[in-house]
């Protein structure tokens, strides 16, 4: 049974190794014809917080929506559509949880992503999407 | 019956709340159960310290921390007079912790509580999502029966 790789998740943070990822999410989409999402998800914390973490939370969306159009032109400059999804949550979860929802065909994302500590193999987040994910997973380092 | 050891009622109800409209939803529950069973309410709200120390962030974290702190006590204060209203004892308690699902597991643990009931999903996530990270973690983990509220 062939399976085709026709959506293809890339989690980003705006991180150098999420546009490595990306660059190679691209690689693929060229091979396999299929389109990118770059999912973005901002910690919750910024959002029920009323008035005073207003301007944290539209900082972090401004942020996001920043790299995101970043994404979208590389991703234009090399004729792959380019879908942006900004979610508010755990990291891991909804990542994975969305890639299920949306019946993506693979996640591609980087080993680290903003966290400056060194940590061996992965960081936390690929981590925990390599072990939770129902959706093959090509960590990018 | 001899020896029934009084494991299965339920004597103590614990409400995870976050201000989502399904932590409200499974307040009212609360409510009605804590009515029937004639039993108190701890009502619990986890602020989360995980945030980033990134550089633009710096001095902000302190600052960010008492202000969800206050968020909580705020949001939680505005559930006491449906409480008092129904005659129902409570206490409520605003955690400042790492892992949130870890810190309700151990709250549940040291309280005594019988029954926790939760949203399914908190303020974030996407619409479609069926089960928040931390319903699901608390309905695996819990030594307690957990009761589910959407």
């Amino acid at each position: 049974m062939k399976q085709k790789i026709s959506k293809i998740l890339v989690p980003m943070d705006g991180s150098v190794k999420s546009f490595k990822a990306l660059k190679e999410a691209i690689y693929l989409a060229r091979q396999c014809h299929s389109t990118i999402t770059g999912l973005c998800i901002i910690p919750i914390y910024t959002i029920n917080l009323g008035k005073l973490l207003t301007s944290l939370k539209n900082q972090s969306q401004k942020e996001a929506k920043k790299f995101l159009a970043e994404a979208k032109i590389q991703c234009a400059q090399n004729g792959i559509v380019f879908n942006e999804k900004i979610i508010y949550g755990n990291q891991s979860w909804e990542i994975t949880e969305f890639a299920v929802y949306k019946k993506f065909d693979l996640i591609v994302i980087g080993s680290r992503g903003m966290s400056r500590t060194k940590e061996a193999f992965l960081g936390s987040v690929a981590n925990s999407i390599v072990h939770k994910s129902k959706v093959p997973v090509l960590v990018v380092k | 019956m001899n020896g029934c050891s009084s494991k299965h009622v339920i004597k103590h109800i614990m409400v995870p709340y976050d201000k989502s409209e399904a932590a409200n939803h499974a307040f009212e529950y609360a409510v009605d159960l804590a009515k029937k069973y004639n039993s108190p309410i701890s009502i619990v709200s986890c602020v989360s310290l995980q945030i980033p120390t990134d550089p633009y962030f710096g001095t902000a974290y302190v600052e960010t921390t008492k202000l969800l702190r206050e968020d909580a006590v705020n949001s939680i204060s505005k559930l006491e007079p449906r409480l008092r209203e129904s005659n129902i004892s409570f206490k409520t308690d605003v955690l400042e912790v790492i892992s949130i699902t870890e810190s309700l597991m151990s709250y549940a643990e040291s309280h005594d509580i019988d029954l926790i009931i939760i949203g399914s999903r908190g303020l974030g996530g996407f619409k479609k999502l069926l089960l928040g990270s931390v319903a699901s973690g608390v309905s695996q983990h819990s030594k307690c029966p957990v009761l589910i509220v959407k």
